[in-house]
C-alpha cells in the first residue's frame, strides 16, 4: 500500500491540531485535506472521498457526532473509515458513534500513524 | 355568691334583669354594655399567650331564656351568640367557630337531642362541647338519651347561675386548650413540611450542582488536552528530529501558545474559584488606564492577526483613574478575546475608550454572529457558553466574561453585552467610575508588595549575571534544571538543591549571592528554608536577597511569602526575561549584603 495514494481528511475546529496532523499525515507520505467544522467537514468528504477521516467532536455547525451519522448513513461515504480523536475522555464509545474507533487527545502522532494503518488494511480487506 | 344560687329559670329571671335587679352583677352588666356586639368584633383570631375569647352559642326558641342565659354568662369574658332555633343554630355554628353551645332540650321542629346528633356528627364540629338544658326533670334515660346523641353535659332546670358558668367556663377552656394544641400541632406540621420541602429542594440543588460539576470537569480535561495535544505532539516530533528548520520554529511556537493557552485557562479557573470564595481582592492605585488598555491590545495582537482579523482602537487620554491594573487589564483581554473568538477570519475588532460625564467607558464591538436573545441574560455567569452541548461553536470554558463582570463590579462598574444594531456581532461595554473614593487607603508605593516584586520599567533586559552565584531550589527536577539552565545561559554560577535541608547546608557552605525557591516542596516547604534562613546572622548569610517562585500566584499568598523573609514573588509559569531582570535587579541591589 503506498501512503501517497491515500487522501485523509481531518476535521478539527482547533487549528494547532490540525496543523499538526496535516504535518504528520504529509510527513508519512499522505495526501491530506482539512476542515474546520463539521458542515465543511461534510462537504469535503463527499466531495473528495477520501480513504479516511480524522473527526473531532467538539465541532462548530455540525457536531463530530452528526457529521460521522451522516457519513456512516450515506451509500457514498459509509466505507469510509472515521476516527474520532477528541479530548473527551470516551475511548470506548466507538460502536455508539458508528465510527471505527476513537482515539483520545493527547494522541501521540505514532499511536494515531498506527491507528490509520489499522483502519486503512482493514478498509482494503472489506473491500476485496 | 350565694345570693345567684338559687335564681330560677323562669320569667321571673327575665323580669329581674328586666329591673336590673342590684343583686344580680350578670343582669346589671348585660344592661350596661351591649355584650355580643362588642365581643363579636373578636370573632376569629385563636391562640397566643392571652385569653382569646371563644364563641359561646345559647340556642334558645324563648328570647327571654336567651336574656337570662347571657346576663349569667358574661362574666366570663366570652363571645355570646344568640340562636333562637335549631335550624339559626346550624347556621351560625357553620358561620363562627364555636366552642360551646348551650341548648334547650325542647324546641319546635329540631329540640335539642337532634339538633346535638346533627352538630355532633359534623366534622367541623368535633371539639365544640354541647351542654342541654333540660326544663323537665331530667331522667336518667334522657340524660343517657342526651350523651348518646353527642351532649357532654346536661343542665337541670331550676339553673344555679354559678353552676352554669362553671360548666361554660370548663368546657370554653377545654376548647382553648385543644385549640392551641391543634394550633401548635398545625404549625409543627407546617415545620415538617417546609423542612421537607427544604431539604428536598436542597437535595435537587445538590444534585444540579453535582451534574454541573461533572459536565464542567469533563469540559475542563477537555480545554486542558486540546492544547496538550499540540504540546505533546509537536515535542514529540522534535525529539524524533527530522524538522527543517521552519518547522522546527513553527513547533516551539505553537508548543509555547499552547502552554500559554493552558496556563491563561488555569488562572481562569483558579480567579472563578476566587471570585466564589470572595477571595478576590483588587490591589488598588492610581493608573493609567489608557496605557492598561493598550497594553492588552498590544498583547493579543499576535492571536487576532493569526485570524486575519483587524485590531483598530479609538483611546482618549484620561487622568489617573483609581484601580488594579492588572485585573483591569485582564478585563480588556478578556473582552478582546471573546471578540477575537467569535469574530470570524478577516473580520474586524473595534476598541473604544472615551471619558462620559464622570465616568470612562470601555467598549469592544466585533463582527461574530452575536449572542442569541435568550442567551443575553446569562451571558455574564459562570460555566455559561452559547452552546454546552457537542456542537460548540468555541473554544473555552466559559469563564472570562464571568470575571469581567466581578472585577467590573470591584471597581464600582458595570458591564453589559448587547448585539449590533447595524450588522451581526456583539457590543461589550463596561463602565468604570472616575472617582479615585475607591482608594480607601493610600497606597505608599514604596511598601507595596508589588512595588517590590515589580520590575523598574528600563531596566536592561540583557542583564548579566556573570560571577553571581545563585541557588536554585526546587523538588521538581524539569523546573530546576530549567532555571538552572537559564541562569547559566547569562553567566550566572548555579548551584540546586531538591530540598530545604540540601539547600541549607549549600547554603551554609557556598554563600551564594542570590536564592531561588519553590514553595511547595515535600517535608520542609519554602516557607521554613526562607525563616530558617532569615534567622542566620548577618555575616552567614541572614539578608540574602531570595525570590519565591511558585505556581501559589495569589495576591494573599504573596503577602505571606514576603512577610516570610522572601523579596520577590514570582508566579509559575515565570517568563525567563521576566526572572532575569528580577535577578538582575537583586544582585545590583544586593550582592554585596
Amino acid at each position: 500500500m503506498q501512503n501517497g495514494d491515500k487522501l485523509i481528511l481531518v476535521v478539527d475546529d482547533f487549528e494547532p491540531n490540525r496543523d499538526l496532523y496535516a504535518y504528520i499525515l504529509s510527513d508519512n507520505g499522505f495526501k491530506v485535506a482539512a476542515a474546520s467544522n463539521g458542515l465543511e467537514g461534510l462537504d469535503k468528504a463527499f466531495q473528495l472521498r477520501p480513504d479516511l477521516i480524522i473527526m473531532d467532536l467538539s465541532l462548530p455547525m455540525v457536531s463530530g457526532h452528526d457529521a460521522c451519522r451522516q457519513l456512516k448513513a450515506d451509500e457514498r461515504t459509509k466505507h469510509i473509515p472515521i476516527i474520532i480523536l477528541t479530548a473527551y475522555d470516551i475511548p470506548n464509545a466507538a460502536p455508539e458513534f458508528g465510527c471505527e474507533v476513537i482515539l483520545t487527545k493527547p494522541c501521540m502522532p505514532d499511536a494515531m500513524l498506527a491507528e490509520i494503518k489499522r483502519a486503512l488494511d482493514s478498509a482494503e480487506r472489506t473491500k476485496v | 355568691m350565694i345570693d345567684e344560687a338559687t335564681l330560677e329559670l323562669t320569667e321571673g329571671i327575665v323580669e329581674a334583669g328586666a329591673k336590673a335587679e342590684p343583686d344580680s352583677s350578670e343582669a346589671e352588666a348585660f344592661f350596661s354594655k351591649d355584650v355580643t356586639q362588642s365581643k363579636f368584633t373578636n370573632l376569629g383570631g385563636w391562640g397566643g399567650a392571652m385569653k382569646q375569647p371563644v364563641n359561646i352559642l345559647l340556642v334558645d326558641d324563648q328570647p327571654g331564656k336567651l336574656l337570662s342565659y347571657e346576663a349569667i354568662l358574661e362574666s366570663l369574658g366570652e363571645n355570646i351568640i344568640r340562636a333562637n332555633s335549631g335550624k339559626q343554630a346550624l347556621a351560625l355554628l357553620l358561620r363562627h367557630e364555636i366552642a360551646v353551645v348551650l341548648m334547650d332540650v325542647c324546641m319546635p321542629e329540631l329540640d335539642g337531642f337532634d339538633l346535638a346528633a346533627m352538630i355532633r356528627s359534623h366534622p367541623r364540629f368535633q371539639k365544640t362541647a354541647i351542654l342541654l338544658v333540660s326544663g323537665v326533670l331530667v331522667e336518667d334515660l334522657d340524660r343517657l338519651k342526651g350523651y348518646d346523641s353527642g351532649a357532654l353535659d346536661y343542665i337541670s332546670v331550676p339553673i344555679i347561675p354559678g353552676l352554669l358558668r362553671a360548666k361554660v367556663a370548663v368546657f370554653a377552656d377545654l376548647y382553648r386548650k385543644t385549640k392551641a394544641l391543634e394550633d401548635v400541632n398545625l404549625e409543627l406540621e407546617r415545620r415538617v413540611a417546609e423542612r421537607t420541602a427544604e431539604a428536598e429542594s436542597a437535595r435537587r440543588e445538590a444534585e444540579l450542582a453535582n451534574q454541573l460539576k461533572d459536565e464542567f470537569l469533563a469540559m475542563l480535561s477537555h480545554e486542558l488536552r486540546t492544547p496538550l495535544n499540540a504540546i505533546s505532539g509537536w515535542a514529540h516530533m522534535l525529539l524524533n528530529g527530522g524538522l527543517d528548520a521552519n518547522t522546527q520554529h513553527k513547533a516551539v511556537e505553537t508548543i509555547n501558545r499552547n502552554a500559554m493557552l493552558q496556563a491563561r485557562l488555569i488562572s481562569d479557573l483558579l480567579d472563578v474559584s476566587r471570585i466564589v470564595s470572595g477571595r478576590l481582592r483588587l490591589d488598588l492605585r492610581l493608573i493609567n488606564l489608557p496605557l492598561v488598555v493598550q497594553a492588552a491590545i498590544d498583547a493579543i495582537r499576535p492571536e487576532a492577526a493569526a485570524k486575519r482579523i483587524e485590531l483598530d482602537a479609538v483611546i482618549q487620554d484620561i487622568d489617573p483613574i483609581a484601580g488594579d491594573a492588572t485585573r483591569l487589564q485582564q478585563v480588556v483581554s478578556n473582552l478582546l478575546s471573546n471578540a477575537i473568538k467569535f469574530t470570524p477570519a478577516d473580520g474586524h475588532v473595534h476598541v473604544r475608550l472615551e471619558k462620559v460625564g464622570e465616568q470612562v467607558e470601555l467598549e469592544v464591538k466585533d463582527d461574530g454572529p452575536g449572542m442569541p436573545a435568550e442567551f443575553l441574560p446569562h451571558i455574564f455567569e459562570r460555566f455559561r457558553q452559547g452552546d454546552s452541548s457537542t456542537t460548540r461553536m468555541h473554544q473555552g470554558l466559559g469563564l472570562g466574561l464571568a470575571i469581567v463582570r466581578r472585577l467590573v463590579q470591584m471597581h464600582g462598574g458595570s458591564v453589559e453585552a448587547m448585539n449590533r444594531q447595524d450588522k451581526s456581532g456583539a457590543i461589550f461595554k463596561a463602565t468604570l467610575p472616575i472617582s479615585a473614593s475607591l482608594l480607601q487607603t493610600p497606597v505608599d508605593p514604596a511598601k507595596s508588595p508589588a512595588a517590590l516584586a515589580s520590575v523598574p520599567a528600563g531596566l536592561e533586559t540583557e542583564g548579566s549575571l556573570k560571577t553571581t552565584r545563585v541557588l536554585v531550589v526546587d523538588d521538581e527536577p524539569d523546573a530546576r534544571e530549567m532555571v538552572a539552565a537559564l541562569l547559566e545561559q547569562r553567566g550566572a554560577d548555579v548551584m540546586v538543591a531538591d530540598s530545604v535541608r540540601q539547600a541549607l547546608a549549600l547554603f551554609e557552605r557556598e554563600r551564594p549571592h542570590l536564592l531561588v525557591a519553590d514553595i511547595e516542596m515535600p517535608g520542609e516547604d519554602g516557607y521554613s528554608l526562607i525563616r530558617k534562613i532569615r534567622n542566620l546572622p548577618l555575616g552567614r548569610g541572614g539578608r540574602t536577597p531570595a525570590i519565591a517562585l511558585t505556581a501559589y500566584a495569589s495576591t494573599p499568598d504573596r503577602m505571606r511569602l514576603l512577610d516570610a523573609g522572601f523579596n520577590v514573588h514570582l508566579p509559575k509559569p515565570v517568563q525567563p526575561a521576566e526572572l532575569i531582570e528580577v535577578l538582575t535587579k537583586l544582585t545590583q541591589s544586593g550582592k554585596h549584603i
